[in-house]
């Protein structure tokens, strides 16, 4: 698969992948249904301080507005392999049957190729300050070194199923750069590793009341909260 | 004679107004998506069957187009005002027994609900068949004329087999009647007779499983890894007394989807 068929985008905290084959309204709904419900999830709880509960206010959300969740499986470990490996790596060990593993592949080897050739693009900026717990100081005054993660991923085939992945733990040591590339080092993982996993399809007939609504809903949001990535087929 | 039966109308209107409606019923999402009159998914032809939140109704060919739509809003708004009462897996009984008797209030007579523990005659069972089986056990108590009665057990029938094949309904009906270890749903089979009662035989299915459900009909269970429950019905439309509330569980259900956004506000 080449880079040409997948469109990719940072959304607030999830890094979306879509299969350009797919058809242009179910790629506009899916990247506005994942930016509303982080937003509406973030709105109730905090998205770090209480990870479960913001889970499960994203996944009601998500059902609420249209999407039936086909599959699901969580799973909580320490990895596998020995480390350094990236989130990917994470991923890649405990991905359930359900996932796409080559669009998988395909959006890894999408985000290689874009940050090799542009390292400080926007989106990796966004992605670092949405999916990173912020630091903040200590008792010391000293920043906290210690940093939380909760990523998403999401991955929409050409036959509009969408697979999301969501990726949380802890480091001792907070990232410098790329979460999606940087490293991480087992003596450094605070926290074993959580995943969850969602195979999710869209309910035509009741997304489409809505659809109007929670697009103007985001209109002031997205300059914000969404960020190509660059070198990538944008995504309009 | 019961409560709901000796309300004036006053009273039934005053009860669809009050009426407090889920806007999601208990899944394995915990939160799946129940969007009032946008989960009414016609299987195939309308005049086949429908999903209506976790209910399979199959309509009998002859059954008017206002009686269905009757027949749908009826049981959307029953379910609703069930789950906001009841979770169905911890008190599946209460919730039937809320179920039945917002049904009786729009004016359905119900002639024969029974509701007791379920045991296949088979090792193996799918919750499908033991769904058909529960309506045809109802058809028989109904003693409905012959015709009649294999006619509705034909639409039921019917109706599993084009769930089977369409993906959108099916999943819709999955997970309005997915519970966290089981399910909850019912499957009604309707027939309309030539001076237009509405006769409706429901069989109805709650089970836990010791494993988690992904597939509520057609899994074939070992029937010692699931506690199964059954209820059966036959009930008959009084169309002169739901005539009375039809305005008003129509609002109620037609109320916004966009209920959703304010539900879940950015």
């Amino acid at each position: 698969m080449n880079q040409g068929l997948i469109e990719a985008q940072v959304s607030a905290g999830c890094m979306l992948f879509m299969h350009s084959e797919c058809s242009a309204l179910r790629k506009s709904d899916t990247a506005d249904s994942v930016l509303y419900t982080q937003l509406a999830a973030t709105k109730r709880h905090s998205r770090f301080a209480n990870t479960s509960a913001w889970n499960e206010a994203w996944l009601a959300a998500f059902t609420r507005f249209g999407w039936a969740l086909e599959a699901h499986e969580s799973c909580c470990h320490r990895p596998a392999r020995p480390l350094p490996y990236s989130v990917w790596g994470l991923l890649q060990d405990s991905l359930p049957a359900f996932m796409p593993v080559a669009l998988l592949s395909a959006a890894e080897s999408v985000c290689v190729r874009s940050f090799e050739r542009h390292p400080d693009q926007p989106a990796i900026g966004l992605l670092g300050r949405e999916a990173l717990e912020p630091a903040v100081a200590s008792v010391r005054h000293k920043p906290q070194a210690a940093q939380k993660v909760v990523l998403q991923l999401g991955l929409l085939d050409a036959n509009g199923g969408l697979s999301v992945g969501f990726i949380t733990f802890t480091q001792a040591s907070g990232f410098k750069g790329n979460v999606l590339f940087e490293p991480l080092q087992v003596t450094d993982l605070l926290s074993d590793v959580q995943l969850h996993f969602y195979s999710l399809r869209l309910m035509e007939s009741v997304y489409a009341p809505l659809r109007l609504k929670v697009s103007e809903a985001l209109d002031h949001r997205r300059a914000q909260r969404v960020s190509a990535l660059m070198g990538v087929d944008h995504v309009g | 004679m019961n409560h709901e039966a000796r309300m004036t109308h006053a009273e039934r209107s005053a009860f669809v107004d009050r009426c407090q409606l889920a806007d999601c019923t208990h899944s394995l999402s915990e939160h799946p998506s129940e969007m009032d009159a946008s989960m009414l998914m016609p299987i195939e032809d309308p005049a086949q069957g429908a999903v209506v939140a976790g209910n399979l109704l199959a309509f009998a060919e002859g059954v008017s187009r206002q009686n269905k739509e009757d027949v749908m809003d009826s049981f959307l708004f029953a379910t609703r005002a069930a789950n906001f009462k009841f979770n169905p897996e911890t008190h599946s009984q209460q919730w039937y027994a809320h179920f039945n008797k917002v049904l009786a209030t729009l004016g359905w007579v119900s002639t024969n609900w029974k509701y007791s523990r379920y045991r296949s005659a088979h090792r193996r069972f799918s919750m499908e068949r033991a769904g058909l089986e529960i309506i045809g056990s109802a058809i028989s108590a109904a003693a409905l004329p012959g015709p009649a009665g294999f006619a509705m057990l034909k639409v039921a029938r019917d109706a599993v087999e084009a769930l089977k094949t369409k993906d959108e309904p099916l999943r819709v009906f999955e997970s309005q009647a997915k519970t966290h270890r089981g399910a909850n749903f019912r499957m009604g089979a309707c027939i309309e007779s030539g001076d237009g009662t509405v006769n409706l035989a429901m069989g109805a299915v709650n089970f836990s499983a010791t494993s988690t459900v992904t597939n509520v009909l057609f899994w074939e269970w070992n029937s010692a890894q699931v506690e199964t429950f059954r209820g059966e019905d036959h009930l008959v439309l009084n169309s002169r007394l739901y005539a009375d509330v039809r305005a008003g569980i129509q609002k109620r259900l037609s109320e916004s989807a966009l209920a959703a956004i304010e539900e879940f506000d950015i």
